[in-house]
């Protein structure tokens, strides 16, 4: 029931797009005669679909190209078969490999405001209802009331919370918040990172501390580093995750505001330049607004 | 923000610098890939389109002078483009009306409407003003404790009435309040919403037809991508900005998106946030972040920026310095503490010219400015007034001294050698490389 109506909103933040772009490849499929306006329109709608101009504009090609060697006869297939292979092997789950019984950890990072807090809180819940035992940890030492928010968070999805003292070093309270976890029994600690933007090499310093630090108490396989991106963000999205990478060896991401009508073309863009899986969507402001992505699903929905 | 499509810009221009006549097979190749770039910025395509097709007509037509390359026009039509789409210049906040007048923080979540609101106190502040932060935001946690340890970081008035049941009496209350203690501004922050849920933005229709607000902000994220001519246009239905307030301007979003809006709306960017600490937002100057856009480098910001922070006095004791002999390592350790004043390194770096921010950066980083610091007060006042006396065991007991390495030292004297150079220049007034007839730091001009 509940898993219903999320994946119903899930559906409709894509709004009418899917049904524009749907039909603008059936028109121009069936086109007998197309002229260079006609590609340029599928484009732009590609684009503003979120897919990005280089993305938008290798599917426009790709698809002249089929449509004029006539590879087949099903144009759905075909656009099935290119945006499903952008989102290959995206696995949505998360400690596929998890050693059991040993502690999990979950780092969340990303620019200022993309959601992380609430994408926390969110994870706790979920994971507390799978029988976790969860323990949120604010490492977001710098922000106004960031910590106040997460445990805000914690008191909702009823899971322990540790924080530092305000400007305590990130680091030392993941070191002690892991710790802590550890003696009470917990099976899984959430860190909420501070929002950096990704361009301040000081704060990029600090977060590698803060993922060195949990991996020095973390098994690499009981180890998820998720990047959170906002479903609205444009192009920028894209140097977020690049300058990101190699500091915090991320291993998948989850989208937020995705109840904002967003395009959702973006995920096939993050699919094809980075490879990493996009495991979760933020659908609203509700605790329970977190739904695992389904690539196949997904891409049906679209080309369907 | 606009660094890296700066750099595409140049890239692109290059080739129509190269070229001394071009054919209109060249301006539709360049246009071409000037809509891709402009794309790549989250430019939204129909204003991409626009741009490049106004640019094409008056770069073929007649508008091509003898006196400058045809590469040199596209330049500036394009920047005279750009700067048209932003607005001829900056504008001043509007505090009329009501008394006290209220100023209103509109967004999506997550775009920074405390932060701003926090910053804006702060700018408010300087200026002679006395505001009042007061919050509206219910649905956040801790988004009102946020805003009230921001205003207590800034030594700003917080109001907070928890007995206030809608965003109506908090505003109302607040007023009370200010007037009482004869504040005023009053900064009122709401919670974030998304352009699509209709319920919220009604609140917020509500909520302006029953208070005057003189100013009513929409913040947005620097980073937004195409949708963010539709959140313009939801928001401009329901709200009726008066302005924008363009935020997370210090990541390397490139910010196409306020282009987007602005040519959409016609709304002016009043203020930009550069930063994370509370002084860090400017007045939105069009003309620089065209120039800015186009790697003409923001010498203006930067002039801007030192001003604040030297005093009248110290610039004409540094002027008069300059002209009666050569720059020494105590003006250099002058010049590095005011740049610690004014911002980050970095954040300095970045409105300088490229040329001469790759010279600089080698300087690399706060962490080095320390170390520059360090060695440059282990030297004696002989030696910091004539360099030419540091041989090689004044260097190791310099290293010594500053905890450094002789090759820091070293390098360090290199540096400064180069920076003399400059200084130089600077001083007969001739221009710096790229940055044609501006100098820095208020002088050479």
């Amino acid at each position: 029931m509940e898993k219903e109506t999320t994946w119903q909103r899930w559906v409709k933040g894509m709004g009418k797009m899917k049904e524009e772009v749907k039909e603008h490849f059936s028109q121009l499929w069936s086109k007998k005669e197309t002229g260079e306006k006609d590609w340029e329109e599928l484009e732009e709608l590609l684009i503003q679909a979120d897919m990005g101009p280089a993305l938008s504009l290798e599917i426009v090609e790709e698809f002249r190209e089929f449509k004029k060697s006539r590879g087949g006869d099903d144009w759905q297939e075909w656009l099935y078969q290119k945006l499903f292979s952008l989102l290959e092997g995206n696995d949505p789950s998360l400690f596929a490999s998890a050693k059991e019984g040993e502690l999990k950890a979950i780092i969340l990072s990303g620019v200022n405001g993309v959601g992380k807090t609430t994408a926390a809180g969110k994870l706790a819940y979920l994971f507390r209802n799978k029988g976790e035992k969860v323990s949120l940890i604010a490492a977001d030492t710098f922000r106004a009331a960031a910590m106040e928010q997460l445990e805000v968070w914690a008191q909702r999805a009823k899971c322990r919370y540790f924080r530092g003292t305000e400007g305590a070093d990130p680091g030392a309270v993941v070191f002690d918040g892991i710790s802590s976890a550890r003696h009470q029994g917990d099976t899984l600690v959430i860190i909420d990172t501070a929002g950096r933007s990704h361009v301040n090499k000081n704060l990029l310093a600090e977060l590698e501390k803060v993922v060195r630090v949990t991996k020095k108490l973390i098994l690499p396989s009981n180890l998820e580093s998720i990047l959170v991106i906002d479903a609205l963000a444009g192009q920028n999205a894209f140097l977020q995750a690049q300058s990101l990478f190699p500091v915090a060896d991320l291993s998948g991401i989850i989208l937020t505001k995705w109840d904002s009508q967003a395009k959702g073309g973006i995920v096939f863009r993050i699919g094809k330049e980075f490879h990493l899986p996009v495991k979760y969507l933020g659908v609203g402001e509700g605790i329970e607004d977190l739904v695992p992505f389904d690539a196949e699903e997904f891409v049906k929905t679209i080309v369907y | 923000m606009f660094e890296a499509l700066t750099d595409k810009f140049n890239a692109i221009f290059k080739k129509l610098r190269s070229k001394g006549k071009l054919s209109e097979e060249d301006v539709d190749a360049i246009l071409k890939e000037l809509r891709m770039v402009l794309l790549e910025s989250d430019v939204h395509y129909r204003v991409a389109k626009d741009l490049t097709s106004r640019v094409r007509e008056r770069a073929v037509g007649k508008e091509v002078m003898e006196s400058v390359t045809p590469g040199e026009m596209v330049i500036k039509i394009l920047w005279e483009e750009i700067r048209q789409i932003l607005g001829g210049e900056a504008r001043e906040l509007n505090l009329s009306g009501s008394f006290p007048a209220s100023v209103m923080m509109v967004g999506l979540q997550g775009s920074g409407k405390t932060t701003t609101c926090g910053k804006l106190g702060v700018y408010l502040k300087e200026r002679g003003f006395f505001p009042l932060l007061v919050s509206t935001d219910t649905r956040r946690p801790a988004a009102k404790e946020q805003l009230r340890i921001l205003a207590q970081t800034a030594k700003l008035e917080f109001f907070d009435d928890p007995q206030a049941s809608t965003p109506q009496e908090m505003i109302k209350k607040a007023r009370d309040y200010a007037r009482e203690k004869s504040l005023d501004v009053i900064l009122v922050d709401t919670a974030g919403r998304l352009h699509v849920e209709e319920e919220l933005l009604e609140e917020l229709k509500e909520l302006i037809e029953e208070e005057e607000f003189s100013e009513r902000f929409l913040v947005l994220d620097a980073t937004t991508g195409q949708e963010a001519v539709k959140v313009a246009q939801s928001f401009e239905s329901w709200v009726h900005p008066t302005g924008l307030i363009l935020t997370k301007v210090d990541t390397d979003a490139r910010g196409g998106a306020v282009l987007s809006i602005v040519a959409q709306t016609g709304w002016p960017v009043k203020l930009v946030g550069v930063g994370e600490k509370l002084n860090q937002i400017e007045v939105f100057h069009p003309d620089r972040m065209a120039s800015r856009i186009m790697g003409l480098g923001d010498t203006l910001t930067f002039i801007e920026k030192v001003d604040r922070a030297i005093s009248e006095e110290e610039k004409k004791k540094l002027e008069k310095k300059i002209e009666k002999k050569e720059l020494d390592f105590n003006d250099f350790l002058e010049e590095l503490q005011r740049v610690k004043n004014v911002g980050s390194f970095q954040e300095i770096l970045d409105m300088f010219p490229g040329q001469i921010r790759g010279m600089m950066s080698q300087v690399d980083g706060e962490k080095n400015l320390k170390r520059v610091e360090a060695i440059i007060n282990s030297m004696t006042r002989e030696e910091r007034e004539n360099p030419s006396l540091i041989g090689a065991s004044r260097k190791r007991r310099i290293a010594q001294g500053s905890g450094t390495t002789v090759q820091e030292v070293n390098k360090l004297l290199k540096q400064f050698e180069d920076f003399r150079k400059l200084w130089k220049q600077m001083k007969k007034g001739r221009p710096l490389p790229s940055s044609k007839g501006r100098g820095f730091f208020g002088l050479g001009r």
